[in-house]
């Protein structure tokens, strides 16, 4: 296991480094490398997966510790945890990323760079793969912050130009923010417990190490806040669309598939510490983001904007689904979002490899001419439409929305976790099909491009053929993924923390045997069944949720599903059908646009968030800038160079007096001297006679006063 | 063995007076000559570092010897002048040592471009060198005062002679406000003299004074005496605006050893003296410290991101980063003050690698306004790369030795100053946007037509900043080594003041 | 016989011999010659009390001193004239007068 793991690891960074070193002298720019190592990477994942698979036990844990910081003043170990989840994420990161390498060949051609945007993807398929990986809190940031440096290069890598330059700065910028929340978090956790790893920490959290519950709703809400950073929910979402900057199969790839999700899969590491309130702080932002996002991807123009705020809104689906307590739902959507989004972005990729735009309004007609992107593209908008039983959207966003209108029934004041999302899935199959029927149907509306336009070649067509089949194989790993993935609940605190979570699983339990007969999923979930409405009754009886008793309510459970699922249907049709009415017959979007002109214009400039932050954050922070310089200037440095100016003056007066006063009194002894001198040069004649005649007398004195 | 730390000290003198001796328009050979003479201490750091035992706080490459000995007769009481050649280092110093033999090489590479006054330029450096060793091993305070004054003659003429536009205008600054600082120190340093009844051993003052009554009572004044003088070397805001003058105007060589190792000296000398010595007063000024330390942070910050001067805004990150350092002393708990010296030694690589960087630019394009650049990723992408990879380790990424540092700082003071950590993490935002921003500016975006042939790094300039880099990369994936080094003795003293 | 009192008066009067010679004299080889003549009055003194009056050869041994003294004295002054001379081409003292102050 240790070795998968480490060639899993640490062969894409080899190729990183391998790349940054020799790519240019490599052929092809080196590309195979990396293609190489993240095609080791997959088997060794795939090894992984098989074994903890294999192993069968939903609680399966392996780790491998490593003497990391070991002083005497603290002591930090890092290491390598696998559990089922780390399993599944490994294989959804190492097999997006491996086809999107793939798709990345013939997209890629002929770019300047070439062999440093191999070398940067397998950057962030290491940072990615430790982040999955790492055992504790503080190796998670250290992953962290390592994607944030990729998604920075990744995004900047067509630097020259401008906008390129700030999407970057902005990105990186922007997670900083959240970052400082996860960090934080983190340091609370420290302080608080004095150990990193996550193990450690539910064991410490349940045996209630914490000094209170508010603080650990803090702890939560601050390592959320991370999450919200990298997950681009509001109100640190603004990175996300400007991220399109970035080639398409890196927005494929990190700004919709893996890195994104990281914050997701934060929420779902940290589940067993997260108090119910903290849980709630989630499920609102989740679910707020889900709605704002879902209505400003309405009226984009530029079809990677347009899939940027639909993967913000998705990534708010999941945020709800972990909020209200529904553990599977929220991380089988990350699964499932991931594949269907890659394939959605690599979709986009491939029609603007063939048009050279994005502007959805010079594309029209392209079925005919892409007919194989068109199939992958309708089939992935299908699954995040949420088509009934075919599609693996549907089993993870039918769960979400499910769970949160359970939650939503049964504490009515909450109502609006499930309302915005259900609302947000109308919108969603509105904007998707809009997108769809404008660029794939209807007539061309730039003839010189759609004449050029044309079908990638294999290493392009391939990764959207085998997305769209995961995409509609979601059927066969539902059941196992939840069979497999089950909430770190191994402790008593942890397990009455848990009370939203149990709910929700009691709900399902309850809910999905008899509402829709999805009959695949059935098989493998049976096992599952049989053991876990014991285990939320137990959940249920002993333990009290702040918000009061959780006694399964059989009657508003069923009815509930059942109307989730009727509403999801409508919502379906309804979006289907009002895009195609709208942009079908080609009613222009101007004419509509004219008729709401202002929800329009607000929605347009994305309710002018950025425009506030701008406004509101960094021309303050400037000024201040500039300000404290200033003062540093003007007042510290004044000071300094005014008290020297008053040693200057100090010391001219000083002067003054020395020379008038000390050295008038020198000077004058001086001149007194000068005047006996002058008396006295007299007797010095300078002949020698005259001494010897002054000698002599002075002896004959001498002798007389001698005798005398 | 014996002799190391005397040899690694004395060797730079030796070597400057041979160097005054050669003969005049032998401006490559002076530089050889140099490179090799600084080689010499580095070669015994690096034996110091590998015979350092680690895990204890005892002193270690002890040596001593009467240096002045007489008895005054001072009126009512004798007290016996004995001034000693003590020289030894402990686990707060060895990392300081190697950081400033590493650092006198490189800064010997850096100069080769130096034409003006060649042997009298090397000269000073050596002796400049010895002054830095000297300060970190002395552990008699009239010897460490001796070689504290030794260090500033040659910087002023360095930057006076050797200096950008206003350089005696930065020169004089600095020696002034270092030497404000001195004299109060000395003033403390000769109370504290008295107080031992004649001695000026570091390590004895110590052990004894902070259980003599006397000198329990004085320890506030005497610990804001020796703290003035050091807090001015650090620079702590309000006294840090002479580090920007003479940060600019300074050739690189200099200001890399002015930021990389003389602002270590002021936190050093906290460390080495007003701590241990005044433990009580340590604890009652920790809060203030903390203070200013998160004031430096946010402060220069700010200051830095509105700066154009490619140098200035280097200058001014030094100062935000010094306050981490700060923050990490003023906490009291062993990781924090272990972070703080990690930072320190980060500090000083890191900020090393920033000034050498600009220092290339400036070689060739002779301005370092950072409107005025522009896309230069294009032209040089080698040293755009270089200073990618010092930029994130200037904003604290994990997995390059800055983020340690910090991080460890952060953990450790949570617990004391929860408010003031709180505040202090916004400082690494700020430093993220102005790196960002200059990176920005300067390497990105279309490429600046005035600059299209410029020439990329030179093998010599990628010499002088791949020990650095490796440095920074290996202490980012493993900061074990250089924590082993320091942990046990901060340890102790952490535990002698709480 | 001749006693004690006649060596005195002798030596006096080639003491003052010598010193009208130093005092008046122009030319500086002649104030040497007075140098001279004072300094072997001198001697006489000595030789004349050590017989007289005291004992041993204390008196004799100092005159021998003074001889040789004198020698040296001379021949030191004689090349500072030869140099005097070289630069005034004149040996008078009284034109010889750099100390006037």
């Amino acid at each position: 296991m240790l070795t998968a793991a480490l060639i899993c690891l640490l062969v894409p960074l080899a190729a990183f480094v391998v790349q940054l070193f020799l790519g240019t002298r490599l052929p092809r720019g080196g590309d195979f490398v990396s293609v190489g190592a993240i095609g080791a990477s997959l088997l060794a994942a795939c090894w992984i997966f098989w074994q903890v698979m294999a192993g069968g036990e939903p609680g399966y844990q392996w780790s491998m510790v490593f003497r990391w910081v070991e002083v005497e003043g603290f002591t930090i170990p890092m290491g390598l945890a696998i559990d089922t989840l780390t399993a599944w994420m490994l294989l959804v990161v190492v097999g997006v990323s491996f086809l999107v390498h793939v798709f990345s060949i013939g997209y890629m051609h002929g770019e300047d760079r070439y062999h440093l945007y191999f070398g940067y993807l397998s950057l962030f398929s290491f940072s990615m793969l430790w982040l999955v990986l790492s055992d504790n809190l503080l190796g998670i940031f250290v992953g962290w912050e390592l994607v944030g440096v990729s998604s920075y290069l990744l995004i900047g890598f067509f630097f020259p130009k401008r906008s390129a330059a700030l999407a970057c700065k902005k990105a990186f910028l922007t997670n900083r923010v959240g970052d400082l929340g996860m960090w934080l978090g983190i340091m609370l956790v420290w302080k608080e417990l004095g150990v990193l790893r996550l193990e450690q920490v539910y064991h410490h959290v349940g045996a209630g190490a914490f000094s209170s519950e508010a603080t650990l709703t803090i702890a939560g809400v601050l390592l959320f806040v991370g999450a919200v950073g990298k997950s681009a929910q509001l109100p640190l979402h603004v990175w996300l669309p400007d991220a399109m900057e970035g080639p398409t199969p890196v927005s494929a790839l990190i700004h919709a598939a893996t890195m994104v999700a990281a914050g997701v899969y934060l929420v779902g590491r940290l589940f067993p510490i997260l108090t119910p309130d903290a849980l709630l702080v989630i499920a609102y932002v989740g679910a707020l983001t889900a709605f704002f996002a879902a209505t400003i991807a309405i009226v984009q123009d530029d079809i990677k904007r347009v899939l940027a705020y639909s993967t913000v809104s998705q990534l708010g689906y999941m945020m709800v689904g972990l909020g209200v307590g529904s553990y599977f739902g929220g991380l089988f959507h990350l699964t499932t979002h991931a594949a269907f989004k890659a394939c959605l972005f690599l979709g986009s990729g491939s029609v603007i490899h063939a048009v050279h735009t994005q502007n959805i309004w010079e594309m029209g007609g392209l079925r005919k001419k892409m007919p194989i992107t068109f199939a992958t593209w309708v089939i992935s908008t299908a699954a995040i439409s949420g088509f009934p039983v075919l599609t693996n959207g549907f089993f993870s966003k039918e769960r979400i929305l499910g769970d949160a209108m359970g939650f939503g029934l049964h504490l009515p004041q909450h109502f609006l976790i499930f309302a915005l999302p259900m609302v947000a899935a109308v919108i969603t199959v509105f904007y998707m099909t809009r997108v769809t029927i404008v660029t794939f149907f209807g007539e061309p509306r730039d003839r010189e491009k759609y004449e050029h336009a044309h079908e990638g070649g294999f290493e392009i067509t391939a990764p959207l053929m085998v997305l769209s089949a995961i995409t509609l194989l979601g059927f066969a790993y539902a059941g196992p993924f939840e069979r497999m993935v089950t909430p770190p609940s191994s402790t008593d605190y942890a397990a009455e923390q848990f009370a939203a979570f149990h709910y929700g699983e009691s709900l399902r339990t309850g809910a999905l045997d008899e509402s829709h007969g999805a009959h695949a999923a059935e098989a493998g979930r049976g096992e599952a069944a049989h053991e876990e409405p014991a285990h939320a009754e137990t959940g249920a009886e002993h333990h009290e949720a702040p918000w009061g008793p959780h006694r399964v309510d059989a009657h508003s459970l069923h009815t509930g599903h059942r109307a989730v699922l009727y509403l999801s249907l409508l919502a379906l049709i309804l979006g289907v059908a009002l895009a195609t009415l709208i942009y079908h017959r080609k009613r222009s979007q101007e004419a509509l646009a004219r008729r709401f002109s202002g929800t329009w214009r607000v929605l347009y400039n994305k309710y002018f968030v950025d425009e506030a932050y701008q406004a509101g954050v960094v021309n303050p922070l400037l000024w201040l800038n500039r300000l404290s310089a200033a003062f540093d200037r003007v007042v510290i440095d004044g000071a300094v160079n005014g008290s020297a100016t008053l040693t200057r003056a100090l010391s001219s007066g000083s002067g003054w007096s020395d020379l008038r006063i000390i050295d008038g009194i020198v000077n004058g002894i001086a001149s007194v001297t000068q005047v006996f001198g002058a008396a006295f040069r007299r007797v010095e004649t300078g002949r020698i006679q005259h001494y010897f005649a002054f000698f002599l007398a002075g002896t004959l004195v001498l002798m007389l006063i001698r005798v005398y | 063995m014996g002799n190391t730390l005397t040899l690694m000290t004395f060797v730079p003198l030796i070597g400057a007076l041979v160097i005054l001796l050669l003969p005049r328009g032998r401006d490559e050979l002076v530089r050889w000559v140099a490179l090799a003479v600084t080689a010499v201490p580095l070669v015994l750091a690096f034996q110091v570092w590998s015979g350092f035992e680690r895990g204890t706080s005892e002193i270690q490459f002890v040596e001593r010897a009467s240096w002045i000995s007489l008895t005054a007769d001072l009126g009512a009481q004798e007290i016996p002048l004995n001034i000693e050649y003590y020289m030894g280092i402990d686990g707060l110093s060895v990392s300081m040592v190697l950081l400033t033999a590493l650092l006198s090489v490189l800064c010997v590479i850096a100069s080769w471009g130096i034409t003006k006054w060649v042997r009298a330029y090397f000269a000073l450096f050596l002796l400049l060198e010895t002054g830095m060793i000297g300060v970190f091993c002395a552990l008699d305070f009239f010897l460490f005062y001796v070689f504290w004054e030794v260090m500033l003659l040659p910087m002023y003429f360095l930057i006076g002679i050797w200096g950008g536009p206003r350089k005696e205008y930065a020169a004089i600054k600095f020696f002034l406000y270092t030497l404000v600082g001195s004299v109060v120190m000395l003033l403390a340093g000769l109370a504290m003299y008295y107080l031992m009844g004649g001695s000026f051993d570091i390590i004895e003052m110590a052990r004894i004074l902070p259980n003599n009554p006397d000198a329990v009572a004085l320890g506030k004044v005497l610990y804001l005496a020796l703290f003035l003088g050091f807090a001015i070397k650090i620079p702590l805001f309000p006294f840090h605006t002479w580090l920007p003058d003479a940060h600019v105007e300074a050739p690189t060589a200099v200001s890399v050893i002015l930021a990389g190792v003389l602002l270590k000296m002021g936190t050093y000398g906290i460390l080495r003296f007003c701590y241990p010595i005044f433990p009580e007063a340590t604890q009652w000024f920790a809060p203030t410290l903390a203070v200013l330390g998160v004031v430096n942070i946010i402060y220069g910050a700010m200051c830095a991101m509105a700066q154009t001067d490619f140098k200035k805004l280097v200058a001014y990150s030094s100062i935000s980063h010094m306050g981490f350092v700060c923050l990490g002393m003023a906490a009291l708990t062993p990781q924090a003050v272990s972070g703080a010296v990690m930072q320190m030694f980060n500090h000083g690589t890191i900020t090393a690698m920033l000034f050498l960087l600009v220092g290339v630019i400036y070689d060739r394009v002779h301005h370092r306004d950072i409107e005025r650049f522009g896309g230069l990723r294009l032209q040089t992408p080698i040293y755009a790369g270089i200073v990618m990879v010092a930029f994130f380790a200037a904003l604290g990424l994990p997995g390059l030795s800055g983020f340690w540092g910090e991080a460890f700082v952060f953990m450790g003071s949570l617990p004391s100053f929860p408010k003031a950590t709180m505040l202090a993490l916004l400082g690494i935002v700020l430093g993220a946007g102005y790196i960002l921003w200059t990176y920005e500016r300067v390497f990105l975006g279309p490429l600046n037509e005035a600059y299209s042939d410029l020439k990329d790094i030179s093998p010599r300039e990628i010499v002088s900043l791949a020990p650095l880099m490796v440095i920074v990369v290996y202490l980012g994936v493993y900061p074990q080594p250089l924590l082993e080094l320091l942990d046990a003795t901060l340890v102790d003293l952490v535990r002698g003041i709480v | 016989m001749i006693g004690l009192v006649h060596y005195l008066v002798f030596a006096g009067i080639l003491f003052c011999l010598g010193l009208f010679a130093v005092l008046t004299r122009r030319n500086a080889v002649t104030v040497l010659m007075g140098i001279e003549l004072m300094l072997n009055a001198g001697n006489v003194n000595l030789v004349a009390f050590n017989r007289f009056v005291g004992s041993g050869v204390n008196g004799q041994i100092f005159a021998l001193f003074i001889i040789v003294l004198a020698a040296a004295e001379a021949a030191v002054a004689l090349a500072i004239l030869l140099n005097i001379y070289r630069t005034y081409k004149h040996i008078t003292v009284d034109e010889i007068h750099l100390l006037r102050g």
